[in-house]
C-alpha cells in the first residue's frame, strides 16, 4: 500500500468516526424518559381566552407492575391538566409538573368538549396538523360536558381511554352505527367548501363508563347538531361504509321480531339535474342473513321471503331518510352531495358552490334499495316450531 | 500525528523491501557420491542428529557383499512395510540372488526389479531429494559404490480415521469427512468422481514446513484461467510455514480487508465434489481437514449440501430461513436501539408500552445495554468453545441464569433486549459461513444506529451493499447471480428448484459443458403402471 493512500484512508476513517461521535446522538430520547400520551382533551378554561388541556399519560411503573394485564385496582395512567393561551404553550408548560417529556405519536384520540366545539375548533387544528409529533390519524371526538371527565371514567376492560377508543372503533363494523372518524378525515371534509364535518360523540353514562352516543355535525368549524346512532347508519349507507349490523323488522303476520344481519353492501350516489332541479339518486344493495326470529311461522316460503326483503328495504330507506332530513334541517351537507355535483357538473358547480346553503335544503332524493337474504343460519324454521 | 503514522508506514515499507527471500541456510543440492560413508555423514549432519532419524546399515548378499543403508524417520513410516517388504528381501533373499550374481552391477534399478516389493519407487541423484523424501515418510536406500539412491514409499503414520465432520452435520447424507492426511482426502474425492478428467495438481508451499498442497479440478469443466490464477497466487506465497488452510486463504483471497470471506471452506467431500462439478476448483492442504473452494459467492453461505438431498419444499423453507436469519443477526440489536431511542412512533402502541414499562428503572441507555449484552454473549460463546465440553455446559448455565434471568430481575438490563440479543445469537448460528462477518457488521450497525437511528442503519446497509457488489472472488462478482443478474442461475439461489429443473451448471462459474442433465427428467409413472 502506498503511503499516500494510507494517509488518506487514516484521515478518512478518523473523520468518519468523529462525525459519528460529535453529533452526540442528536434528538436521541430514551423510552423511559418519555411520557406517552394516549389521549388529549380540550376544554374551555374559566377565563375566556384560555384553553384547558388534559392529557392522559401512561404511568409506566404502574403499568409494569400489572404486567400489562390490568385489573389490580390501581390506575395505570395520569391525567395531567394545564391551562394557557395557546396549545403549544400548554404542552411545554406540562414540564413544570411532569418529569418526562410529553410524547404524542401514540396519542389515540383528541376530545373536544361540546362547548369548545360549538365555538369553533379551527384555532386548535393548526397545531395538530403542524406538529410532527401529533398524528392526524388520531380519532376525533366530541363529548358533552367537560372533556376531562371522560378521562376519569371507569374503563371496564382497557387500561387507558386511548386503548379503549382504539379498540372500540375497530368494532364499528359490528353495528355500523358509530363512525371511526379521524382528524385527517375531518380536514379532508374541510377542504371542500360544502361538505360538513362530523365527529364521534362519546359521553360518560350513569355507570361512569364511556359510551358512544352518536355523531356530531359541524357547519364550518362549529358544531351545530348531532345524529343519533341509527341516523349515523343512515349516513354510512350513503357513504358506502356499512360493513355489518343488525336490521330488525316485524314478523309478516304474527307478533314478533326478526333480526337480519348485514353481510355486504354497496351504495352509489348519482347526482342529476331533473327538470332544472338538483336531484340525487342513491342506489343501495344489501345482502343479509336471517339471524333470529321470535315468531313461529316458516319464513322460508317465497311469499314471506319477499315480504322480508321489502321490510328490510324499508328500514334501510327510513334510516337514510332520517339522516337526510336531519342534515336538511341543520343545512349541513354531511353526505358530500355537493362534491358529487362538483365532479359531475364542474362548469355548473361554479355557480352553485357559493349558494349551496340555498340549494341543499331543496335537494330532491330518490332512494332505491335492493336487498337479498342469503342464508338462514343453520336452521330453516323457528327452533321451537313443530 | 498523521505524519507520525505516515512515517511509521514508510518504515514498514522499507522493511518489506529489504526482506530477502528466505531459504534454508545449508545447501544440499550436491549429488550423491559413490562413497556410502561420506553420504551418510552428510545426511546425518543435515538432519542434525535428531533421535527420530534411523540410519540402518546392512550388508547386501553374502559372497559379493556390499554395504548398504536404509534411511527413514521413525513415526512417519509404516514399520511392517519396511521390515517385511524391504529388509526381509534385501537381507535374506538377496543371499540366494547373490549366487546368481544378479546383484548390483552399476545399476540400482535392478534392486527395484528384483528385491524391493513395493509399488512406488523412484531413483534420485541428490542428497536434498533424499532428505526431502525422508521427511515426507519415505525410506531411502543407499548402496556403497553407487551415486544414486532409491526412494521407497513407506509412508504410514498414525492419523485420525475418517469420521463424521463435526462442523457440518447433516441428517441425511454421507457421514464421512476429510481427515488431516492429504492422500486420504484425495482418495475421498476420487471415490466420488470416477472421471479421468478429475485432476490433482500438487505443489509444496512453505520454505520450512514444505506443506503439500493439491489443486483439484475437473479438466472439462473448470475454466483454464481459473486454475492458472489459483496456481499463480499459490506460487506467490513465500512464507516459512502453512499450518492450516486459513494460512492459504489469507494469502490468496481477493478482498483481504473485507469482513466477507471470498473463499469457501468445507469439511465434507460431497460438498467439494458438488462444487467441482459446478466448475470450481478446490485446494487441499496436508495437515487439515478443511478444504478451500474457489470461487466462492455470497449466496453459497446460505446453501448446504443437504438442501439437495432433501425434497425441495422443506429445503426452500430452510434456505429462506437462513437468509432471514442472516439479516436478523446483523440488524436486530441495531433496529432495537434505533427504534427505542429515535423512532418510538414506529413501534405499535401496545408494544411500545410494554417495552417502555420493561425499561422502567434501567440505569443504562439502550445502546450501552445492547453493547454490554452483545459483548457478554460473545464472551460466553468464546468461553464455551474453548472449554472442554463438560465445563462448557456449566458456562452456558451460568450465562443463561446470570445474564438472562438475574440481570433482568436486578433491573440491570431490560427483558426485551435479552430476547433481541438471544434471537440475534441463534440467528447468527444459522448461517455459520457468515458468522464472523455478521458479528463485525452487527457492532458497526449498532454504533451507526445509536448515533443516527434508522438513517444510520440505512447508510450502513447501503455501504455493505456497495462493498458486496464491488468485490470479486477469482474473477466472479461476489454477489452474482443477483448482481450482475443471471436469470438462469436464480433457479438455485435463495430458492432451489427441483433437481430435474436444474438443467445447467451455474453460468456465473461454469463456462464449458453447461448442460448437466437432459430436459424432461420430471418423474412420471408410465400409463401401464397406473392400471394396477
Amino acid at each position: 500500500m502506498h503511503s499516500k493512500h494510507a494517509k488518506f484512508i487514516i484521515i478518512l476513517t478518523i473523520a468518519l468516526i468523529l462525525t459519528l461521535l460529535i453529533n452526540g446522538c442528536w434528538s436521541r430520547k430514551e423510552l423511559e424518559n418519555l411520557a406517552i400520551v394516549r389521549a388529549i382533551a380540550i376544554d374551555k378554561a374559566e377565563s375566556p381566552d384560555q384553553i384547558k388541556l388534559t392529557v392522559q399519560i401512561m404511568n409506566l411503573s404502574e403499568f409494569s407492575k400489572q404486567g400489562g394485564n390490568g385489573g389490580s385496582g390501581s390506575i395505570p395512567y395520569w391525567n395531567a391538566q394545564e391551562t394557557g393561551s395557546t396549545f403549544f404553550e400548554i404542552i411545554r408548560k406540562f414540564t413544570f409538573k411532569s418529569t418526562r417529556r410529553l410524547y404524542f405519536p401514540h396519542c389515540e384520540a383528541i376530545v373536544f368538549s361540546e362547548e369548545v366545539a360549538k365555538e369553533g375548533i379551527d384555532k386548535y387544528l393548526d397545531m395538530i396538523i403542524r406538529d410532527p409529533e401529533l398524528r392526524p390519524e388520531q380519532h376525533f371526538l366530541v363529548t358533552k360536558g367537560e372533556a376531562s371527565k371522560l378521562f376519569e371514567s371507569k374503563l371496564p376492560l382497557e387500561q387507558s381511554i386511548g386503548t379503549h377508543f382504539e379498540k372500540q372503533f375497530d368494532l364499528y363494523s359490528v353495528t355500523s352505527q358509530i363512525i371511526p372518524f379521524t382528524v385527517h378525515e375531518f380536514l379532508e371534509r374541510k377542504l371542500s367548501n360544502t361538505t360538513a364535518g362530523i365527529a364521534t360523540i362519546a359521553v360518560v353514562n350513569k355507570e361512569e363508563n364511556p359510551i358512544i352516543e352518536g355523531t356530531a355535525v359541524f357547519k364550518d368549524d362549529k358544531m351545530v347538531g348531532e345524529l343519533t346512532r341509527s341516523e349515523t347508519r343512515g349516513l354510512l349507507w350513503v357513504l358506502n361504509k356499512v360493513r355489518g349490523g343488525i336490521i330488525v323488522v316485524n314478523c309478516p303476520e304474527e307478533k314478533g321480531k326478526i333480526s337480519m344481519e348485514i353481510i355486504n353492501t354497496e351504495s352509489k350516489v348519482i347526482p342529476e339535474i331533473r327538470n332544472g332541479k338538483l336531484h340525487i339518486t342513491i342506489d343501495i344493495k344489501a345482502n343479509t342473513n336471517l339471524g333470529e326470529q321470535t315468531c313461529l311461522p316458516d319464513l322460508t316460503t317465497p311469499q314471506s321471503w319477499d315480504s322480508l326483503k321489502k321490510r328490510q328495504a324499508t328500514v334501510i330507506r327510513n334510516e337514510v331518510l332520517a339522516a337526510f332530513s336531519k342534515s336538511k334541517k341543520l343545512n349541513a351537507d354531511i353526505f358530500g352531495f355537493g362534491e358529487a355535483f362538483h365532479r359531475k357538473y364542474p362548469a355548473l358547480w361554479k355557480d352553485i358552490e357559493d349558494k349551496w346553503d340555498y340549494y341543499f335544503p331543496q335537494l330532491e332524493l330518490t332512494i332505491n334499495v335492493k336487498t337479498e337474504i342469503k342464508e338462514t343460519g343453520i336452521l330453516l324454521k323457528n327452533a321451537i316450531a313443530k | 500525528m498523521f505524519s507520525f503514522l505516515a512515517k511509521k508506514l514508510r518504515f514498514l515499507q522499507f522493511l518489506k523491501d529489504n526482506s530477502s527471500k528466505q531459504t534454508p541456510n545449508q545447501d544440499f543440492s550436491s549429488p550423491i557420491t559413490t562413497n556410502l560413508k561420506t553420504n551418510l555423514k552428510l545426511i546425518k549432519k543435515a538432519l542434525g542428529g535428531s533421535d527420530d532419524i534411523v540410519i540402518r546399515p546392512f550388508n547386501l548378499g553374502i559372497e559379493n557383499k556390499k554395504e548398504a543403508a536404509l534411511i527413514l524417520i521413525d513415526g512417519l513410516i509404516d514399520k511392517d512395510t519396511v521390515n517385511e517388504y524391504i529388509f526381509k528381501p534385501l537381507m535374506l533373499e538377496s543371499r540366494s540372488l547373490s549366487e546368481n550374481k544378479i546383484i548390483l552391477d552399476k545399476d540400482i534399478e535392478t534392486l527395484t526389479k528384483t528385491l524391493v516389493c513395493i509399488a512406488e519407487v523412484e531413483t534420485v541423484h541428490t542428497l536434498e531429494e533424499i532428505i526431502d523424501n525422508c521427511l515426507k515418510g519415505d525410506t531411502a536406500l543407499l548402496v556403497d559404490g553407487l551415486n544414486k539412491a532409491l526412494i521407497i514409499n513407506t509412508r504410514g503414520w498414525k492419523s485420525r480415521s475418517i469420521e463424521e465432520p463435526q462442523t457440518e452435520v447433516v441428517v441425511r447424507g454421507p457421514r464421512e469427512g476429510f481427515t488431516e492426511t492429504l492422500r486420504v482426502n484425495t482418495a475421498l474425492i476420487r471415490r466420488k468422481i470416477r472421471d479421468p478428467d478429475l485432476t490433482f495438481e500438487s505443489m509444496t508451499i512453505g520454505t520450512r514446513s514444505k506443506t503439500d498442497v493439491s489443486i483439484v479440478y475437473i479438466k472439462g469443466l473448470v475454466l483454464p484461467g481459473l486454475v492458472k490464477e489459483v496456481k499463480r497466487r499459490l506460487e506467490n506465497i513465500n512464507t516459512d510455514m502453512i499450518l492450516e488452510s486459513g494460512y492459504i486463504e489469507q494469502f490468496i483471497e481477493d478482498a483481504p480487508f473485507s469482513p466477507f470471506s471470498t473463499i469457501g471452506n468445507t469439511e465434507r467431500p460431497d460438498t467439494v465434489v458438488a462444487k467441482l462439478m459446478e466448475g470450481r476448483a478446490a485446494i487441499l492442504i496436508d495437515g487439515t481437514p478443511i478444504v478451500l473452494t474457489v470461487p466462492s459467492l455470497f449466496i453459497e453461505s446460505f446453501q448446504t449440501v443437504e438442501d439437495y438431498y432433501s425434497r425441495p419444499y422443506y429445503a426452500n423453507i430452510v434456505r429462506l430461513l437462513r437468509t432471514m436469519s442472516f439479516f436478523i443477526s446483523i440488524l436486530a440489536p441495531a433496529t432495537y436501539v434505533a427504534l427505542t431511542t429515535f423512532h418510538q412512533e414506529l413501534i405499535p402502541t401496545s408494544l411500545v408500552l410494554s417495552m417502555a414499562a420493561a425499561r422502567e428503572g434501567i440505569p443504562f441507555p439502550a445502546f450501552l445495554e445492547a453493547i454490554m449484552l452483545g459483548i457478554a454473549f460473545e464472551i460466553l460463546r468464546e468461553a464455551g468453545i474453548r472449554l472442554p465440553q463438560a465445563v462448557g455446559t456449566a458456562i452456558s448455565i451460568v450465562g443463561a441464569l446470570v445474564i438472562g434471568e438475574a440481570a433482568v430481575q436486578a433491573g440491570l438490563v431490560s427483558a426485551p433486549l435479552v430476547i433481541v440479543v438471544g434471537i440475534t445469537a441463534i440467528s447468527s448460528f444459522a448461517v455459520i459461513p457468515q458468522a464472523d462477518a455478521s458479528a463485525v457488521l452487527r457492532f458497526i450497525l449498532l454504533l451507526l444506529a445509536s448515533t443516527l437511528g434508522l438513517f444510520g442503519i440505512c447508510i450502513g446497509l447501503l455501504a455493505i451493499l456497495i462493498h458486496l457488489t464491488s468485490i470479486k472472488s477469482f474473477g466472479v462478482p461476489y454477489l452474482s447471480p443477483f448482481a450482475p443478474v443471471r436469470p438462469v442461475d436464480l433457479k438455485d439461489s435463495i430458492i432451489r428448484s427441483p433437481l430435474w429443473l436444474l438443467i445447467n451448471r451455474p453460468t456465473s462459474i461454469a463456462k464449458k459443458d453447461l448442460q448437466r442433465e437432459k430436459w424432461g427428467l420430471m418423474p412420471k409413472p408410465s400409463d401401464e403402471n397406473n392400471d394396477h
